[in-house]
């Protein structure tokens, strides 16, 4: 689920709807939504209802519908941080763009996203994520959780 | 005696604001040295669910829910000590609003 293709680090983004173009654009390429144009509309419309921007410069926007042909979840971390919403007017640098389908089959995927969800509550696991010099530790950093998952799984 | 707290936490699209706030939860009880238990009511189903008897022996109860509860009856008569704390704030101040109830 976790993918080195869908992780972007110090991208020169300054709002919310590039950052979500972008990770949604990867989606696309890589065929794990049938179409860009209605994931960014399903997670635009779950951020009206409730923006996703949390603190601590975090955002977690989510799309679930029958779009998305596969489970994923998107990384990208800000050059600068910007405003996620005016109302909320909350800093965001790290955003993580979730995407899951309609009717899932089987729970080992959201299981793996309550996981990641609850790591962010930690601070630690945050700072790794701030500080971390390449994309490819940070795949590390997710890979880690996933794999963690799947063993459990397995016993 | 340790203070005993439970919660249920639970959000529209289940995915991550329920995780989220159990672990929020979780960590504040542990920061104040409280025993702490969250339920959780995401789109993987219930887990941690909470028996009758520790909701009997909780000293208190949070709910930070932005959907109805599941099994709402379970928690019926528990009124007085229980809180209800929107997803939001719970992530960022659940550790303030607890040592603020146990102090008042």
């Amino acid at each position: 689920m976790i993918r080195k293709d869908m992780i972007f680090v110090d991208v020169s983004a300054t709002n919310r709807d590039q950052v979500i173009s972008k990770l949604s654009e990867t989606a696309k390429a890589l065929d794990l939504v049938d179409s860009k144009e209605d994931f960014i509309q399903a997670v635009m419309q779950r951020e009206e209802e409730f923006p996703t921007s949390i603190g601590f410069k975090v955002a977690i926007p989510h799309g679930k519908t029958k779009t998305v042909k596969e489970p994923f979840i998107g990384f990208c971390r800000t050059e600068q941080p910007f405003i996620w919403e005016q109302e909320g007017n909350k800093e965001v640098s790290l955003i993580f763009l979730i995407g899951v389908p309609q009717h899932l089959e089987g729970t080992l995927h959201l299981v793996i996203l309550s996981q990641i969800s609850r790591m962010l509550m930690n601070e630690d696991f945050r700072r790794k994520l701030s500080e971390s010099k390449q994309k490819e530790d940070i795949y590390a950093l997710l890979l880690d959780i996933e794999n963690h998952i799947k063993e459990k799984n397995e016993n | 005696m340790t203070k005993k707290i439970i919660g249920v936490a639970a959000c529209p699209a289940g995915i991550a604001h329920t995780y989220l706030v159990a672990e929020a939860i979780e960590n504040a009880a542990k920061k104040l040295g409280f025993e702490c238990k969250v339920e959780t009511q995401g789109s993987i189903g219930i887990e941690d669910r909470l028996t009758a008897e520790e909701i009997e022996n909780a000293d208190l109860i949070v709910f930070s829910v932005g959907v109805a509860v599941r099994d709402n009856e379970r928690f019926e008569g528990y009124e007085e000590k229980s809180i209800k704390v929107p997803l939001h704030q719970t992530i960022e101040s659940i550790d303030q609003i607890m040592a603020d109830y146990f102090n008042k």
